[in-house]
């Protein structure tokens, strides 16, 4: 598997796509074993929406059943630059939805994900949970980079980078705040096959609050990945299999947390090699 | 419990197994309710209880296969679960009130899967107040339909998922 996108993709992508005669463009993509197809007012929307594809996209052939519109933005209308990009924000953050749901091969953990000193840390929690700045101050101590949307979890329970261009909500859109990623993400080729996982963080956050963490039993650990599984009423035996595969290999944790910054060596302690699982 | 009855010995426990998913983690097995859409913890004793409750055993045949010691006590909690039918369990010997408030009140731990974000659906964005209706929801013994206590995600495009719960 590619973690990201050839070059030529996106020459693909136009080439596939096509113009209807409302002058509607119609273009399909695949990633992590999902088709999409989707519909935007023109093809002039596809530059700024390519930079919100989901990692690892490939250029498809559209295919009849289109399952996203970009709504909100009419060719010609009065609409502002917030619309448009509201719009397209809303259609990328579906469209990683929908392939989050439907990967036939992967499980898909709303989780932040880094590697420190080879271990990886997985940190469950739901969008707005305080896991994207979680994983930036990791980062910004030397963590390398591969999540803050969504653990990808192979059969095997090994954990795949999701490599967004950009966070949707630190984007190009939004330059305030945002920090490159994916300048510190690992070697694609190396982990192409996906990192085995060294801790699960289940961490709530509580303003003013001093770090606690206690270890968590397996099965409370893998109950917590499945609250926070993608699709998990939809395919629970997938869910269960790809997640018991993962807790063979990592530790459970949970902990009070309060300011990431002070958070930041207490995650590195529980990653020191005593508490390597067994 | 069950044994004073005087007619408990011919009962024959029969337990839930339609919808369900179910893995083990250690010596504890998960049971997914597919309809409820929660996960029962079961611990050693109530899994293999539950695994032999197939109708056609009565209590002292469990216990005696299944080598659980107090039998009733898992019985008692599968019930509370919804994962043994209590109508088999005999009317006089089930009582929700009585595994509360007992020494087997204690029911298997469950966690609830929310719904899957709903994005991909019209009319189903995420709202302070919104409210999911006619879908109808139950949690333990409430009743109720979805409600989406507060948002998940960017209101301005993110996945408008909802912490949901049961109102």
């Amino acid at each position: 598997m590619t973690i990201h996108s050839a070059d030529g993709a996106v020459d693909d992508l136009r080439r596939l796509g096509v113009t209807t005669e409302n002058g509607d463009f119609l273009f399909g993509i695949r990633a992590f074993g999902v088709n999409l197809t989707i519909l935007l007012p023109d093809s002039g929307y596809l530059d700024d929406l390519l930079r919100l594809l989901p990692p690892t996209w490939m250029a498809a052939a559209p295919l009849m059943e289109i399952d996203f519109r970009c709504e909100g933005i009419v060719a010609g209308s009065d609409s502002g630059d917030s619309d448009r990009v509201a719009s397209l924000l809303k259609l990328a953050s579906s469209m990683e939805y929908a392939i989050a749901e439907r990967s036939p091969d992967h499980v898909f953990v709303h989780a932040g994900v880094v590697m420190i000193d080879g271990r990886v840390l997985i940190l469950p929690g739901e969008s707005h949970a305080g896991k994207s700045t979680l994983v930036a101050a990791l980062v910004q101590k030397g963590a390398t980079y591969f999540s803050d949307e969504y653990a990808v979890i192979t059969a095997d329970g090994l954990v795949l980078p999701y490599l967004r261009q950009i966070a949707l909500r630190n984007s190009l859109f939004f330059p305030e705040g945002r920090t490159d990623l994916t300048a510190h993400a690992p070697d694609a080729d190396q982990l192409s096959g996906g990192a085995v996982p060294s801790t699960v963080l289940v961490s709530t956050y509580q303003a003013g609050a001093k770090w606690s963490s206690t270890p968590l039993d397996r099965t409370s650990a893998l109950i917590e990945l499945c609250k926070n599984t993608v699709g998990f009423r939809n395919r629970p035996d997938m869910s269960f299999a790809h997640l018991n595969r993962l807790l063979e290999y990592a530790n459970g944790y949970t902990c009070v947390r309060g300011e990431a910054t002070d958070t930041i060596p207490h995650i590195m302690a529980l990653l020191e090699p005593q508490n390597k699982p067994l | 419990m069950f044994r004073k009855s005087g007619r408990a010995e011919a009962l024959r426990p029969l337990a839930h197994t339609e919808g369900l998913s179910v893995t083990t983690s250690g010596n504890e097995t998960l049971v997914y309710d597919k309809e409820n859409f929660v996960i029962h913890r079961l611990d050693a004793d109530m899994a293999a209880v539950w695994r032999l409750a197939d109708g056609t055993r009565d209590i002292a045949t469990l216990a005696g296969e299944s080598g659980v010691s107090d039998v009733n006590d898992s019985l008692q909690r599968l019930a509370n679960s919804g994962l043994v039918k209590a109508e088999t369990l005999g009317k006089s010997n089930f009582s929700r009130r009585r595994l509360i408030g007992g020494a087997a009140g204690a029911a298997a731990a469950v966690a609830f899967i929310a719904p899957a974000a709903a994005s991909p659906q019209k009319g189903a964005y995420c709202g302070p107040n919104y409210i999911y209706s006619g879908i109808a929801c139950k949690d333990g013994s409430h009743t109720g339909v979805w409600q989406c206590d507060s948002c998940v995600g960017d209101n301005n495009g993110g996945p408008n998922k909802c912490y949901w719960n049961c109102r």
